[in-house]
């Protein structure tokens, strides 16, 4: 954004000049004089850039392990080049050009992804498509739009607000992660349970394969055409073609909303009424219980932040969430992270309320039963009402956690996530293998916030730290191997919403349970030169 | 394609691996194994015609005899067509080339219910009629009520897309699928995750459900069950024609008042419903349905769907249609043979998938195509949030049988045309088998030509179902 800013300036007063700069920067590229050239004959002057700045900027997503790698002054490899296609027809072009040339390319929408999705292995284009942002139409009869790749979350649903419609999508990324991104990953919002993940949201693409062909699927409700096109794509993280468009389901903008709270003087009482709602049709917008350590933390937050407004330096982010009751106490007790067993065994023996925090919304007569019902069920199950203040709380300040990381690094520990999910009667032993598996190494909590009436995601929180650089890069691989280990031994999914980028491509065999050759012949038909995203996915 | 004594050691080897009294070969069987419902197979049959016959039939027992006939089909390319109750319509299962034919219903075990989680695991050569019931007994449903229940199966179901009569609620068979297991065309046993989602690369089962066979062969299905509704409110509603009527339709869908049923006779197939409605004759009937498990929440949508009905038009004719439908709802798939009994006349359906915004367009452009060549009219009976299928009924007549098979034809060519004209799917829930194939590469376009590739990299020797979704 910043350097949109720059160049709109360069523009205004110089407007030859970023033309000049770009041009120069040729020099830097590793990529072959003639095939800069014909790039340049695609996308026109104002649109690639070879300059290193850039070049290192687009080198890293929200990879946790990037982050730590350059903090251990070690640089990630930089693509070859960023171009910014402003049309189908270009992006078909250069897809031609770098399949005739045998270069890979890395389609990239915002760069929010957390596993390494969107990076250069060795060398490549980077195809950033964030100048294909239009809303190409909304069908108001069929609830239905169309929208390009490029176009960023959060303007997205605010023009479909204006319109009087919402998607029903809100990731925590949604200020810095595109549409393209979330089909690619096979995104989830937080109103997931009431909406449905992106999946459940895409009625059909348009995609540019790895030959320059157009792939354009039906739009239609259903069909009994074949094996679903839509499904290869969705989830295919840039490796079997570029998604240049897709066209949505929208629902009518709420007319009514209900908040409420509950404690629950144990985790399983908690998930029980999570089950029990799930599977009597509620369909709540926001569902989410937190662990116990996760509950005892944001207490703390909370605790931290209302002393802070008591002395009148408060920023109004009272109750914002565990990860600020983390950062404080962290800084307390930052040596304790050094032996993480001991913290763990202590927090996890002595925290046993779970905090829950439930939203409905929609029909305001569906809304209210939907919020009688829950309630009687979490009363019933043992829990506690709260009021509404604690969902309220936590929709104001819904999407603030994604953007307060960077202090943690800077206090000398590291912070990531880790998303699973599996069926009801295994979700207690997924969640306790892998909090055990992770305890070793990090300080683990968890939530639960994404329900169906088959199932729940679990989304682990970890907070670790080690005594150089080399040590925290040690740990961090630890903690995922064992993290992963532990959750696919027992019989979770890799991933619920994050994907799987270069992060946890090593499992994906073991994912597909005997299916990864299927996996294997898309890739080897619909890419058989292997130029899209290499090394993503683990194929 | 298989030479004769290569299909002769196949079925060697078959009787050696699933020992006698599993694999038959006896012409009567033969020629009963060689045909679906598809309809213009009638005028064959009338005429005394012996179709093309499989080479054998076999019946597995287990995934791991799946996966050794596969592999030994692979060595001896063989063709071989996975197999449920051969209920298809479009020739799905139907042999060409002496293929031997592998009939999944001795794998027809209901692995286990579990109402913790509100699934069933269910092997592919389950009937629908005894999986519903079994799971009735216990207190759920699948909500999966294809007219076909009777005489189809759970396998069938995934490998064609299938949906149900209250498919508004519980969704399309894919909308149910947990995971899958099975063997693929390299004879790999695969069995997928159980879980409710993920972000694992692109969805397997979603590429297997509707493969029809081509692909690998379905053993097992992990599915998602709903607890069995307690309370029921089903209503008849009059609206002037089509355009009203399916203008209530979608609002209703889109205001999250989602029915069970839901379900538009155009004025032709509401006089076929025999109903009385108030007002023109001329007029459309529509039946909605409300059930569920939570009684005040199906109560409370039922109240304000039928309300929503009547604002948007609709005349109330009370309880009765609805009913009445309920009664007769797998009727019409039995009654077929009283028209097929008629010499020179043949019938059959057309269900297609469109938006909203298209659909009356292509209704009012499809029917009068179909209705030159005979009797047509056309219900819409699935319908969802963007838009719905219309399911086209028709009865053509002549006294020859060549020219017979010509007008029906015709018929779905007109059809068939209007839908890749206005952007529809030629298909809604039937599949595609043999007969759809051309269109169906007309509407894919590029995504054709991928599962053709996909198709002859998993399966080298193209052995599995040859020639199905057009893939050959």
């Amino acid at each position: 954004m910043r350097f949109e800013i720059f160049q709109a300036g360069f523009r205004l007063f110089a407007p030859d000049a970023i033309i000049v700069i770009q041009m120069e920067s040729v020099a830097y590229s590793s990529l072959p004089k003639a095939v800069l050239q014909e790039i340049i004959k695609i996308v026109g002057e104002r649109n690639f850039s070879a300059m290193p700045v850039q070049l290192a900027s687009y080198s890293r997503d929200i990879w946790t392990r990037k982050t730590l790698e350059m903090q251990a002054g070690k640089l990630p490899v930089p693509p070859q080049l960023v171009v910014w296609p402003e049309s189908v027809e270009q992006v078909q072009a250069l897809v031609r050009l770098a399949s005739e040339n045998e270069i890979p390319l890395i389609p990239l929408g915002a760069a929010s992804g957390v596993c390494g999705g969107t990076i250069a292995l060795s060398r490549g284009i980077t195809i950033d498509l964030k100048k294909m942002d239009r809303i190409r139409s909304l069908d108001r009869a069929s609830f239905l739009v169309e929208a390009e790749a490029g176009i960023i979350g959060e303007i997205f649903e605010r023009e479909l607000n204006h319109q009087g419609f919402t998607l029903g999508h809100f990731p925590s990324s949604i200020y810095c992660s595109s549409l393209g991104g979330w089909v690619a990953t096979r995104s989830a919002g937080q109103l997931s349970s009431k909406y449905g993940k992106i999946e459940d949201l895409v009625v059909s693409l348009e995609v540019v394969l790895p030959d320059g062909q157009l792939l354009r699927t039906r739009t239609v409700p259903r069909s009994a055409t074949g094996p679903s096109l839509n499904h290869i794509f969705i989830g295919s993280e840039g490796t079997l073609g570029i998604i240049t468009a897709a066209t949505l389901r929208l629902r009518e903008y709420p007319k009514a909303r209900a908040f409420q709270g509950f404690v629950f003087p144990d985790l399983r009482q908690g998930l029980e009424s999570i089950r029990k709602m799930m599977q009597a049709e509620l369909k709540p917008a926001v569902i989410r219980l937190y662990d116990p350590v996760d509950t005892y933390f944001s207490s703390q937050g909370t605790l931290e932040e209302k002393k802070k407004e008591e002395r009148g330096k408060g920023n109004g982010n009272s109750g914002l969430s565990a990860r600020r009751g983390l950062i404080h106490l962290a800084r307390k007790v930052l040596p304790a992270l050094y032996n993480p067993r001991l913290p763990n065994r202590f927090l996890q023996s002595r925290a046993k309320a779970s905090k829950m925090i439930l939203i409905f919304e929609g029909e305001p007569e569906l809304v209210a039963l939907e919020h009688r019902q829950a309630k009687e069920i979490c009363l019933k199950c043992g829990g506690i009402d709260t009021g509404e203040w604690p969902a309220r709380n936590w929709w104001k300040h819904r999407y603030k956690v994604s953007y307060t990381m960077s202090k943690v690094f800077d206090l000398g520990f590291f912070v990531d996530t880790i998303e699973v999910a599996t069926l009801w009667d295994n979700l207690e032993n997924l969640y306790y293998k892998m909090q055990k598996a992770i305890s070793k190494h990090a300080l683990v909590m968890a939530h639960f916030s994404h329900a169906y009436p088959q199932g729940c995601s679990i989304y682990f929180s970890i907070a670790a730290t080690g005594k150089t650089l080399e040590d925290r890069l040690r740990r961090y691989d630890q903690i995922w191997d064992d993290a992963l280990d532990a959750g696919m031994k027992a019989g979770g999914t890799l991933s619920h919403h994050h994907g799987i980028g270069i992060l946890k491509a090593k499992w994906m065999e073991q994912e597909s349970g005997g299916a990864s050759p299927l996996l294997q012949a898309l890739k080897t038909t619909i890419d058989p030169k292997k130029i899209m995203n290499p090394g993503k996915l683990g194929i | 394609m298989a030479k004769n004594d290569q299909m002769l050691e196949m079925i060697n080897l078959l009787n050696q691996l699933l020992g006698k009294g599993r694999v038959i070969s006896d012409q009567t069987s033969m020629i009963i194994y060689a045909r679906d419902i598809f309809m213009p197979g009638f005028i064959d049959l009338r005429q005394g015609k012996i179709p093309d016959l499989p080479s054998a039939v076999c019946y597995p027992e287990t995934s791991q005899e799946v996966a050794k006939i596969i592999s030994r089909a692979r060595e001896n390319q063989v063709p071989i067509i996975a197999f449920g109750a051969g209920s298809g319509v479009l020739g799905g299962t139907i042999p060409r080339d002496n293929e031997i034919i592998i009939d999944l219903k001795r794998m027809r075990k209901i692995r286990g219910i579990n109402k913790i989680n509100h699934t069933v695991e269910v092997e592919a050569g389950a009937m629908g009629e005894d999986l519903e019931r079994a799971l009735n007994r216990e207190g759920f449903t699948l909500g999966h009520f294809p007219s076909s229940i009777y005489c189809s199966t759970i396998g069938g179901w995934l490998s064609t897309r299938s949906a149900g009569q209250f498919s508004a609620k519980y969704g399309k068979i894919e909308d149910l699928v947990i995971s899958l297991e099975g063997v693929l065309a390299d004879g790999s046993i695969f069995h997928t995750r159980k879980t409710p989602r993920s972000a694992t690369g692109p969805d397997l089962d979603q590429i297997l459900v509707g493969s029809e066979g081509t692909l690998g062969i379905i053993t097992s299905a992990l599915l998602a069950i709903s607890p069995l509704p307690e309370k029921r409110f089903y209503r008849g509603f009059g609206f002037a024609d089509v355009k009203t009527g399916l203008e209530a339709m979608r609002v209703l869908m889109q205001k999250e008042l989602t029915p069970a049923v839901l379900r538009l006779y155009d004025p032709i197939d509401t006089g076929f419903n025999k109903t009385k409605l108030k007002g023109p004759d001329s007029g459309c009937l529509l039946v909605a349905g409300y059930e569920g498990a939570n009684n005040e929440l199906t109560e409370l949508k039922a109240r304000l769907g039928f309300q929503k009905l009547k604002e948007t038009g609709g005349a109330d004719l009370g309880e009765e249609p609805g009913l009445k439908w309920l009664e007769h709802r797998y009727a019409v798939s039995y009654n077929q043979s009283k028209i097929l009994a008629q010499p020179n006349t043949l019938l059959d359906t057309i269900e297609v998938s469109v938006i909203w915004k298209d659909a009356l367009e292509l209704y009012q452009k499809a029917l009068p195509g179909i209705g030159k060549l005979g009797l047509a009219m056309a219900h819409f009976s699935h319908a969802w949030p963007e838009g719905v299928c219309i399911y086209f009924s028709f009865v053509v007549s002549d006294s020859d049988p060549e020219k017979l098979r010509e007008k029906h034809l015709q018929a779905w060519q007109e059809a068939m045309e209007s839908c890749l004209s206005i952007g529809a799917s030629i298909s809604h829930h039937h599949g595609i088998g043999l007969f759809r194939a051309e269109w169906l590469k007309k509407e894919l376009g590029a995504g054709h030509e991928i599962l053709r590739k996909l198709k002859k990299e998993i399966d080298q020797g193209l052995i599995l179902n040859p020639g199905k979704l057009g893939l050959s």
